[in-house]
């Protein structure tokens, strides 16, 4: 089974270092990419072809300058009625547990879900179902 | 009157006795002997009862029915008009009369002559006066009750402290005029009494009190109140009322009010500064519970915003800690172990900033106080002491053109704090951080600039995002989640400050704070 293509977008080096340890430890079918700010991941998601687009974005929520959910808007304007990003799944994760954050997050379109760092199996396996549901 | 046999002509006797019968005069006539010959109406309608005869013709005067001492008193009486020889004239006064007799009377008594010089009848004349007499002993006793009166009159004006009363009849004259209060409104006894008021007073004085008396005479109560040389007078003028309830003297009581007016401004002044003490307290109330409030607030978001900084380390430490159960690579794991400090000095930076809010909050700081720069920014200093950041920084103040203000303590601190904060949380990676503050007099205010190296913001793009809270940015290894020039705009302009900044990015930073100082 092929790897899924998952974007990683968190502003701070240490938890994209504690992601990509999870994802090796928790054998997850993911070839990963993992970006530091919303400008950028808007950047790298514009150049990609609909042949590498991510089918899976994790995003944190408290980044400076652009947050969570400055880059969901964001995303929702540029890129998710393009044909590329039609199969991409958006869901948060974050070390927030603020219900007013989830709730706002999960009423955002094109939010599938509002997950807890660290990435887990379990994560994965919610997605996972979710995706197959859809 | 019955008809009774005499020497008089009939027609004349009639005529003579249906005059007498008109008056209530006791009118008779004896013979010689004291027997009754002719009366009139009166005389018999008294006499017949008291003797309890119908017929009193012929009857002697001296009935022993009347009692000894009336018929020796008639005796007597007859004895001394014959000796005189002429009518005489008796007032009467029977201590104990019977009922039917009077106990005031005045009886005249005429011998009458015939021809020949012979005692023939005596004509006699008499007078109830008892009603006439009654009236002048309650008179006599009215004057003396109103003496009596005038007396406690003059006890009471003289007693009571500014007070003064004056007695007046239906001729305007003083009858009594005491008191303490009269003197201040140029009333003496000596000038007053026994005098009228045409006598005693001017025309002026006399247009303005006239109808006033008047007034009273005709039986009205008047109270009025008036000012002269300085001084308040409550007067009232009281109609006095006599045995008929007709009135006929008048008395006027005055009051020096001016110790009770004073002492009324006095209290209404008192209340006036009491009213706009409590004004003023209620206004500083609310505005302490505005500033509670928005101190509140701010705790609340500081608290979702320090929960937050304190979640992301924790999760991070335990992400780390389940990983190094699994991963056995020696490098991989002293890389992780070398994450866990940074992590612990984020906790514990978080929980001092918690700190900081908790203590912020204590209603008894909210002092206006001089403060000093010099004290303040060392404080704040102090917070970062153990910082490496801060150990490699060079940190320089100027305070000399303006070294202290009026403000509340806790939020020039938070100031000083945030911004340094602020200024080690966005250092440049690439040079050690130069931090300068600075006062400046500016008329009224007290500017600070607040000047360092760092990496400049992008004000372009985040000119209207910069105060709001929760807004960082930068990214790279920067931790917190950025309320603080969010609170250091609320308290800046909390009191009319305001807040500038000036940066390019990657050179510098420069915020321009302007402090309004407190009332003190």
């Amino acid at each position: 089974m092929k790897n899924y293509k998952v974007l990683f977008i968190d502003d701070r080096e240490m938890d994209n270092m504690l992601n990509r340890l999870m994802v090796r430890e928790e054998q997850l079918p993911f070839d990963a990419t993992y970006i530091t700010s919303g400008e950028e991941a808007l950047e790298f998601l514009n150049d990609q072809t609909e042949e590498d687009f991510p089918q899976i974005i994790f995003i944190d929520i408290n980044m400076p300058v652009m947050n969570g959910f400055d880059f969901v808007d964001e995303y929702n304007a540029q890129l998710a009625k393009q044909p590329k990003a039609i199969n991409t799944t958006l869901c948060f994760l974050t070390s927030s547990s603020s219900d007013s954050e989830k709730e706002r997050a999960l009423g955002m379109q094109n939010i599938s879900a509002f997950y807890n760092k660290p990435i887990t199996m379990a994560i994965f396996a919610d997605l996972q179902s979710r995706l197959n549901n859809q | 009157m019955k008809t009774v046999k005499s020497n008089y002509s009939d027609f004349f006797r009639e005529q003579f006795i249906a005059i007498l019968d008109q008056t209530d005069e006791f009118v008779w006539t004896l013979d010689a002997d004291l027997n009754i010959i002719d009366y009139n109406k009166a005389f018999y309608e008294r006499f017949s009862k008291l003797v309890g005869l119908e017929d009193i013709q012929y009857t002697s005067i001296v009935n022993p029915v009347l009692g000894n001492s009336v018929t020796d008193t008639w005796k007597r009486y007859i004895a001394e008009t014959i000796t005189a020889g002429a009518p005489q004239f008796f007032k009467i006064v029977n201590d104990n009369p019977q009922e039917g007799m009077s106990k005031y009377s005045e009886t005249q008594i005429s011998p009458i002559y015939n021809e020949r010089g012979e005692l023939y009848r005596f004509f006699v004349r008499s007078r109830d006066l008892s009603n006439t007499f009654n009236l002048q002993r309650d008179l006599e006793r009215a004057n003396e009750e109103l003496l009596r009166l005038m007396d406690l009159y003059r006890i009471l004006a003289t007693q009571v402290p500014n007070f003064g009363i004056v007695i007046f009849d239906k001729d305007y004259r003083f009858l009594l005029c005491e008191g303490t209060a009269l003197a201040t409104v140029g009333l003496s006894k000596e000038q007053y009494e026994g005098r009228t008021m045409l006598e005693a007073m001017d025309e002026k004085e006399i247009s303005i009190l006239k109808p006033q008396y008047d007034a009273a005479l005709r039986g009205e109560l008047i109270a009025f109140e008036y000012e002269t040389r300085d001084r308040y007078y409550y007067t009232q003028i009281v109609p006095i009322k006599e045995l008929a309830g007709e009135v006929t003297r008048g008395m006027v009581l005055i009051s020096d009010t001016t110790d009770i007016k004073k002492t009324e401004h006095l209290l209404a002044n008192a209340n006036k500064v009491l009213e706009e003490e409590v004004l003023a307290r209620t206004a500083e109330l609310k505005s302490t519970n505005q500033e509670l409030r928005e101190i509140n607030q701010y705790l609340d978001d500081f608290v979702h915003a320090a929960a937050h900084d304190l979640r992301s380390p924790i999760i991070n430490l335990k992400t780390i800690l389940h990983l190094l159960e699994t991963i056995d690579n020696k490098q991989e794991r002293e890389g992780l172990i070398a994450m866990l400090p940074s992590l612990v000095q984020d906790i514990g930076n978080t929980l001092d900033g918690m700190i900081r809010m908790v203590e912020y909050q204590k209603k008894d700081q909210l002092l206006v106080s001089l403060l000093n720069f010099n004290d303040v920014f060392s404080n704040a200093l102090k917070v970062f002491e153990y910082s490496n950041q801060i150990q490699l920084a060079e940190i320089d103040f100027d305070f000399s053109k303006a070294n202290s203000i009026w403000y509340i303590a806790p939020k020039l601190q938070s100031l000083f704090y945030n911004l340094l904060s602020n200024a080690l949380k966005y250092a440049s990676p690439k040079r050690n951080l130069k931090f300068k503050v600075t006062s400046h007099a500016e008329g009224e205010f007290v500017r600070l600039d607040f000047l360092d190296n760092g990496i400049g913001i992008d004000l372009n793009q985040n000119r209207n995002n910069l105060f709001k809270p929760f807004k960082r940015f930068a990214s790279e290894g920067i931790t917190g989640t950025g309320l603080g020039l969010s609170l250091v705009k609320s308290i800046v302009e909390k009191n009319g400050g305001s807040i500038e900044v000036e940066s390019v990015i990657d050179e510098y930073t420069l915020f321009k704070v302007r402090l309004m100082p407190y009332p003190h």
